[in-house]
């Protein structure tokens, strides 16, 4: 790999990253010391089980949990330099919208019920590029034929419950790339869908990608949608990452036994009709308990009597490239 | 004892003072007042804060103090026969609605709907006017005034109750639509219609007062507060007091009520917690993470 | 859509037929011998015959349907009859007094909106802070403030102690100011609160989300996303409070001696005249009737949600 010193600094840097939220009766750390870093043009991937983390950790920086969720912050999300945690509320707004997009998951209840689609695309449009209504309105109807919505113009007079699932998610995805942001999130915009929907959606992300040149983290559990769409994987279980790499190294050669069981877990149509289907067994762990040791031990085929002791941290994995990173000291330790 | 506690945990204890002092008040009424409410001395006429008549006397020399006192007597005897009887035939007519259904539950919410549609009071007066300006028409009036409200209320928890499994089963195993009827659908109405006139305690206190402000509630001289407000209004320039504190004690009543309401309905449907809470959930979670 | 505006409609109708059955049962229901009470009531000797006569000219002694059907026919004419007590025909002394009646309800809608939206906004723009809270302690305070009390306050402060406004009588728009605050207080408090709740909730929904990761600060979130989506639950508190603030026209307008119709109809009352008290509930009754059904259908078009589901 070639390193190429940036003048500018890149567009995502997640440092000891951590999150905490508070309910009337306990409190959990859904995000726990995360570290990575997403450089321009890049596509990562966030991959994990349900309730690992994923979303808190990419919608807790810009604020954007649900009202009611309290959450306490720690470590540092520097976009382009600069830390988001330290931001003044008016500073992350102006940095919402044209510096960081976002793509929600469900997409009817991201939209507004009772406001004409087109208007919730064009008052984005109209602050983050600075244009006049007329002017926005046909860069509205641009962006609704770039993600393949036919007919844009009427599309914009209706409501949202008159759509489909597949234009509604069309219609979110253009209101997350209508500031033309540098880094777009996009958190499972894929999951409410059918599977050939999915598949435009994909493509569409990746011709959007090139276009528009913007950094995009994905959060997703499909890996379909990573091999397809993204140059680094992240995996996360139980608030940490278990597995840091490019998707070559870690779709081919995982080294986490976590991923291994992910990746195996995946339905595949190019395996042998009868091979046996290997499904992860156990549940994840529950975040609000103290959790000592490796968090997948409980769960895991390769389990040593040494794991259950301290929770590791992320090693370099040997014999591959030098930016892949696994938490798994056993595997690790066996390679070399 | 665990249902005091829990009372008072729901209630909270400056909703549960107020409340609980006026029902003293009213209980005790006649061993704590100082004079007699109707006695009039015209020599004390409109006197003002003494050690004789702590809160005054009005034009009739009357005592203040008792007036108010047997005013709270006659506010809450009120509210409470209102809400038992308004109560048990709403709860009546609208499960005999809610289990059979058809015209019966057709012509009750209709007659229903018409209560809702014309504000209580509008109803309360004609029936006054009909019968005749007494403490007693009055409370027959507001009864059948508020009669649609427990009556819709009870309908939509029995029509509700009667599609479940467990009463059809019950109906298949012979049970008397009687039995049904007291044994296990009456309770289940009964406590929504508590946490609602609970709520609504407030709003009778006021129906009543409005009455006799018109004159066509709670005759003299018997003491009512509404009464009392509007027959001191001549007075408003000399003594104030004499409207302020009728007005006050009022004001106190239904603030009582309506917290009590409140407080019933939001332990029957919790909202998000609250900051309090919150900021000792945080303390004790730093505690844990530093232990 | 159509379907259920006519269904809307034919329920308004059956309501209007149940309230005129009401308001008619006023005489029949009464107790006593309602001939009697119409002699006495009209003064001079009460003799049998008199009695007799009267119960002629009102037709006591037809058939309960007959004398409905009779009656209704009347009311359709636009004959409510005339009052025991003054002999006036009530058509015209209701339409005499009309206007403060109309003044009070109008500008305690207008004290009342204005209340409860400024009151509302400023809560929800800063939720929890301290303005949230006085306003909040405010509410509950005046939601359990009797009208009257309130009243009788406005009169000692604006008129006995600063001697600034009128208390008395229905002349000019100076003496408009202290009626239509003291009707419209109460219900604006209530409407404060219900907007503030509304718009709480509303901003609690994913959609603020969305608006907020498009960079938009709190202030305009609350107008154009969350707004919108309490307009039903506004029009329709508002459209029940005409009915609210109607209601107190009874206990404001003998307060500050304002010849209007909700004076006329407790004087009624307080005098048992039977006629007046039956033409008062009946336009009343039908008043309220049609704002509900006007609220209803209004709050049908207004809701692109219902909208749909309908024509679906």
């Amino acid at each position: 790999m070639i390193r190429t010193t940036h003048p500018a600094p890149p567009p995502l840097e997640v440092d000891g990253f951590s999150v905490t939220l508070h309910t009337p009766n306990v409190s959990v750390r859904p995000v726990d010391r995360v570290t990575y870093s997403v450089e321009a043009g890049e596509v990562l991937a966030v991959v994990g089980e349900s309730g690992s983390g994923k979303t808190i950790l990419n919608m807790a920086p810009l604020d954007l949990l649900p009202v009611g969720v309290d959450a306490d912050m720690a470590g540092s999300v520097r976009f382009e330099g600069r830390d988001l945690l330290k931001m003044t509320a008016s500073e992350l707004e102006a940095v919402r919208g044209s510096g960081i997009g976002v793509v929600f998951q469900d997409p009817l209840s991201a939209l507004n019920p009772v406001r004409k689609v087109g208007r919730q695309l064009t008052e984005g449009i109209e602050r983050n590029l600075r244009l006049t209504p007329a002017q926005s309105e046909s860069r509205a109807a641009e962006l609704l034929a770039l993600v393949g919505l036919p007919d844009p113009k009427s599309r914009m007079q209706q409501y949202p419950h008159e759509l489909s699932g597949g234009q509604r998610q069309r219609v979110g995805i253009a209101m997350g790339i209508s500031g033309e942001p540098r880094l777009l999130i996009a958190d499972e915009p894929t999951t409410a869908l059918d599977v050939t929907v999915q598949a435009q959606i994909v493509e569409l992300l990746k011709d959007l990608q090139k276009r528009m040149g913007m950094a995009i983290v994905i959060i997703t559990h499909d890996f379909g949608v990573v091999s397809g769409l993204a140059d680094k994987v992240a995996v996360m279980y139980a608030g940490r990452l278990s597995e840091l790499g490019s998707v070559r190294d870690v779709l081919v050669g995982p080294a986490h036994p976590y991923t291994r069981g992910l990746l195996q877990s995946v339905p595949s149509l190019t395996v042998p009709m009868d091979t046996k289907f290997v499904g992860l067994p156990g549940q994840p762990p529950n975040l609000a308990h103290r959790i000592d040791g490796c968090a997948f031990a409980p769960r895991c085929a390769e389990v040593r009597a040494d794991c259950r002791g301290h929770r590791p941290g992320l090693l370099s994995v040997p014999r591959s490239s030098p930016g892949h990173l696994a938490a798994c000291p056993v595997v690790v330790n066996q390679n070399i | 004892m665990t249902w005091l506690r829990t009372t008072f945990r729901v209630v909270g204890w400056p909703t549960l003072l107020l409340v609980s002092s006026f029902a003293f008040i009213a209980i005790f009424g006649s061993v704590i007042s100082p004079y007699d409410p109707a006695a009039q001395n015209l020599s004390h006429s409109m006197q003002s804060f003494s050690a004789e008549h702590w809160l005054g006397a009005d034009n009739l020399g009357r005592d203040t103090l008792s007036r108010l006192i047997a005013g709270a007597q006659t506010t809450l005897i009120g509210v409470v026969t209102v809400l038992l009887l308004a109560g048990t035939i709403g709860m009546m007519l609208g499960t005999l609605a809610g289990y059979f259904g058809g015209w019966l539950d057709e012509i009750v919410m209709r007659f229903c709907d018409f209560g809702f549609s014309v504000p209580s009071l509008f109803v309360a007066l004609a029936f006054v006017g009909v019968f005749g300006p007494s403490y007693t028409n009055m409370i027959l009036a507001l009864s059948i005034a508020w009669v649609p409200i427990y009556a819709r209320l009870t309908r939509g928890v029995v029509a509700a109750a009667v599609s479940q499994p467990y009463i059809e089963s019950l109906r298949v195993l012979g049970a008397s639509p009687a039995r049904i009827i007291f044994r296990h659908l009456v309770p289940v109405a009964l406590g929504q219609v508590l946490v609602y006139a609970s709520a609504d305690a407030g709003l009778l206190a006021l129906a009543i007062a409005n009455l006799s402000f018109l004159g066509l509630g709670v005759q003299p001289p018997q003491a009512e507060w509404g009464q009392m407000l509007v027959s001191a209004m001549p007075y408003i320039q000399e003594a104030p007091r004499l409207v302020i504190l009728p007005g006050i004690a009022l004001t106190l009543l239904v603030i009582g009520f309506n917290l009590l309401g409140e407080r019933i309905a939001l332990a029957k449907n919790p909202r998000a917690m609250s900051r309090r809470k919150l900021s000792l959930r945080r303390a004790i979670f730093k505690k844990e993470v530093e232990a | 859509m159509l379907r259920t505006i006519l269904h809307r409609a034919v329920s308004a109708a059956i309501l209007i037929v149940i309230a005129s059955v009401f308001s008619f049962m006023i005489i029949a229901a009464f107790p006593g011998n309602v001939a009697a009470l119409i002699a006495e009531m009209r003064g001079g000797f009460v003799s049998h015959e008199v009695v007799a006569a009267v119960a002629e000219e009102y037709r006591l002694n037809d058939p309960l349907v007959l004398r409905y059907f009779h009656w209704l026919g009347e009311v359709l004419q636009g004959n409510l009859g005339s009052s025991l007590r003054t002999g006036e025909s009530v058509a015209a002394a209701m339409a005499q007094r009309l206007e403060p009646t109309i003044v009070l309800v109008l500008g305690g809608s207008l004290v009342t909106l204005v209340m409860g939206v400024s009151l509302g906004f400023a809560g929800a723009m800063w939720p929890n802070g301290v303005i949230d809270q006085i306003i909040r302690a405010f509410a509950v305070f005046n939601v359990s403030l009797p009208k009257f009390f309130l009243a009788a306050m406005l009169i000692y402060i604006f008129g006995v102690q600063l001697q600034m406004l009128p208390t008395f009588g229905f002349r000019g728009p100076l003496s408009w100011i202290l009626p239509c605050i003291a009707v419209g207080a109460v219900p604006g408090a209530l409407l404060s609160r219900l907007i503030r709740v509304g718009l709480e909730e509303a901003m609690s929904k994913p959609y603020v989300i969305t608006a907020k990761s498009k960079g938009f600060g709190r202030r305009r979130i609350l107008f154009r996303d969350a707004l919108p989506n309490i307009v039903p639950v506004f029009l329709t508190t508002f459209g029940m409070n005409i009915a609210f603030v109607t209601q107190s026209s009874l206990i404001i307008e003998p307060i500050f001696s304002w010849n209007g119709i909700g004076a006329y109809f407790v004087e009624a009352a307080r005098f048992r005249d039977l006629p007046v008290l039956q033409s008062c509930l009946l336009m009343f009754s039908i008043l309220f009737i049609l704002v509900n059904l006007m609220v209803d259908l209004i709050v049908m078009m207004a809701d692109p949600l219902q909208r749909r589901a309908k024509r679906a």
